[in-house]
């Protein structure tokens, strides 16, 4: 059977179901379309098909994701397999243990399938910080797939994965979800176990998935959430049926509407797109509500204060000690730390460390720090008011601009930053969300839009999701490549 | 020097950094960008003793598990993945000067 690669992990499963196909049949699928076409992309730091064949023929008895292969963001550690966060400071590094996200994959029948690009430790929005070569938009090359989780996000864009997990800590999975066209979910912070993916900033991080569809965004986060001993950030709250939210029904769904997301200077067609789908969801019936989220101007300096603070304590680790690079002859000790770290650390990850370390060091402490996670509080506070005056979700622009081109940004931190300001504030509350297709620009380029829930409610955000997708068709849309 | 470069050496130290002058250079121009830009939480927003400080998106406490032994990870696959090691250690410069 051919295109088994452009087929979601719902299609496929059913049709392994019958038995028309069998698991290596679609490795096979994936793994060549990945030779022709990531040339182009540059999603993969690491795919190799005589492991994912063996993988395939070593499968559970049964299993949510039985044979379906599954590509993984470089941060996430998978036993005896490169993971380097795209980093020269851990060329080399093959972990000695599965994140526990890769033995639920398993346990499920999942193949893990290759290792996708990113901005170094997850530090960007372009995918352009990766220490090996930058990956571009399967939609148009000259333009950047997002990032951090770039890699993921154009592999599943590209067909040259089934689905694929990332990470998101300031909209590393949404906003490339976003400019890829495909789906991208950032669970509750402590629904899916951070066990095993190297650590950016602790109190923002979560595994997320990448799909093609609703449908597989359910399944595939039904498969990584849950309670993890291992990670004593894991909320103990039962995962439910994901499947069963997804209904092609939003009567009385009441949605609001932040007015601080609509703001002077957005892409007028992200904008028109976005009003459009709301648009559609009223006409089935969804109770739309202006609402507020008043300090969403200060979220994107309250996140690089907390997330750089983290950063820098973080890694610390990477000193050439246990694992990774290490300078060539160091003359002492301090000589090895300092030359290891600045030899082996990309320009934005010594940017980040030391503005991490400038926030936290004495006499800028309460300024910065305390200030930030103060104003940390009212935000979270924001959100809290907004789901107890009833609201459902939250409809939103997942990025203020469609895919910039390569290079516009890389000059100009900040400029880079404040790509990020619609899904910043959704990690510093803690609260889930997801990016779906919802049109597309005159030139060509996907557009997304944000659902965002109440603490542990994804099931009503694919319920929202699930029905604007059964009236649209955007995300059966692919790249010609 | 500018008080910006002496800053961002002073820190790169703290935080075991080498950088090389146009390091130096670069960062503290962008870094006096990005703090002129974050500085907002202080010039706009005055919430004296209005609100605690958040550390983490669930009313934290502590996490305990049963205290029961479990097999760690074999030294050798530790291992497997240091620079430098003898026998069972990572093998790192003379800490003590002799």
């Amino acid at each position: 059977m051919d295109n088994l690669y452009s087929l979601t992990a719902g299609e496929l499963l059913g049709l392994l179901d019958k038995k028309t196909i069998n698991p290596e049949e679609i490795i096979e699928s994936v793994y060549s379309r990945a030779q022709s076409v990531d040339k182009k992309i540059k999603g993969y730091l690491n795919l190799d098909r005589e492991k994912a064949l063996s993988r395939a023929k070593d499968l559970p008895s049964s299993g949510k994701l039985k044979g379906i292969p599954v590509a993984v963001k470089d941060n996430i550690c998978v036993e005896g397999e490169l993971t380097t966060c795209a980093s020269k400071i851990l060329r080399g590094f093959k972990p000695p243990y599965n994140a526990t996200v890769i033995e639920k994959l398993k346990s499920e029948g999942a193949v893990i399938f290759g290792k996708t690009n990113m901005d170094e430790f997850a530090f960007g929005s372009s995918c352009e910080n990766s220490s090996y070569f930058p990956t571009l938009n399967p939609w148009d090359t000259s333009r950047i797939p997002g990032g951090s989780s770039g890699g993921s996000a154009a592999v599943v864009s590209a067909d040259e994965a089934i689905m694929a997990i990332g990470s998101d800590t300031g909209g590393s999975i949404r906003q490339p979800a976003s400019l890829c066209g495909v789906v991208g979910m950032k669970p509750t912070y402590g629904r899916v176990s951070r066990y095993g993916l190297i650590a950016f900033a602790s109190s923002l991080d979560q595994i997320g998935p990448f799909t093609k569809d609703i449908k597989d965004a359910a399944l595939l986060l039904g498969v990584i959430a849950g309670f993890d001993e291992k990670d004593s950030t894991s909320v103990n709250v039962p995962v439910p049926d994901y499947a069963s939210y997804l209904k092609n029904d939003v009567k009385g769904m009441k949605i609001g509407i932040p007015k601080e997301y609509f703001v002077e200077g957005m892409d007028k067609e992200v904008e028109a797109s976005v009003r459009e789908a709301i648009a559609l969801l009223k006409g089935k019936g969804a109770q739309i509500v202006d609402v507020s989220l008043p300090h969403t101007e200060y979220a994107v300096a309250v996140y690089y204060i907390l997330a750089t603070a983290e950063a820098s304590s973080n890694l610390a680790r990477f000193d050439g000690v246990q694992y990774g690079y290490r300078c060539e002859d160091p003359a002492n000790l301090l000589d090895m730390y300092e030359r290891t770290r600045g030899e082996g650390f990309g320009a934005e990850a010594k940017r980040r460390i030391i503005l991490g370390t400038y926030v936290l060091s004495s006499g800028y402490y309460d300024a910065y720090y305390l200030k930030a996670q103060k104003v940390r509080m009212l935000i979270k506070n924001d959100f809290e008011q907004v789901f107890k005056s009833g609201c459902d979700c939250i409809l939103t622009p997942t990025s203020p601009t469609p895919a910039f081109k390569v290079g516009e940004r890389s000059a100009d931190p900040l400029s880079m930053y404040l790509s990020d300001i619609f899904t910043i504030s959704v990690n510093l509350a803690g609260v889930p969300a997801l990016s779906m297709p919802c049109g597309f620009t005159k030139g060509g380029l996907p557009i997304g839009m944000q659902l965002i829930g109440n603490f542990f409610e994804e099931g009503k955000i694919f319920n929202a999701a699930y029905a604007y997708e059964s009236n649209t068709d955007w995300h059966k849309r692919s790249p010609k490549l | 020097m500018s008080e910006m470069e002496e800053k961002v050496r002073y820190v790169a130290r703290l935080a075991r950094i080498k950088l090389t002058d146009e390091e130096v250079g670069l960062f503290s121009r962008q870094l006096d960008g990005i703090l002129g830009y974050v500085d907002k939480l202080n010039r706009k927003l005055d919430i004296q003793g209005k609100t605690l400080p958040m550390s983490h998106p669930h009313e934290a406490s502590n996490s305990f598990r049963a205290d029961e032994v479990k097999p760690s990870l074999p030294p050798e696959k530790v291992l497997a993945n240091a620079p430098q090691k003898k026998g069972d250690f990572f093998k790192v410069p003379r800490i003590i000067e002799e």
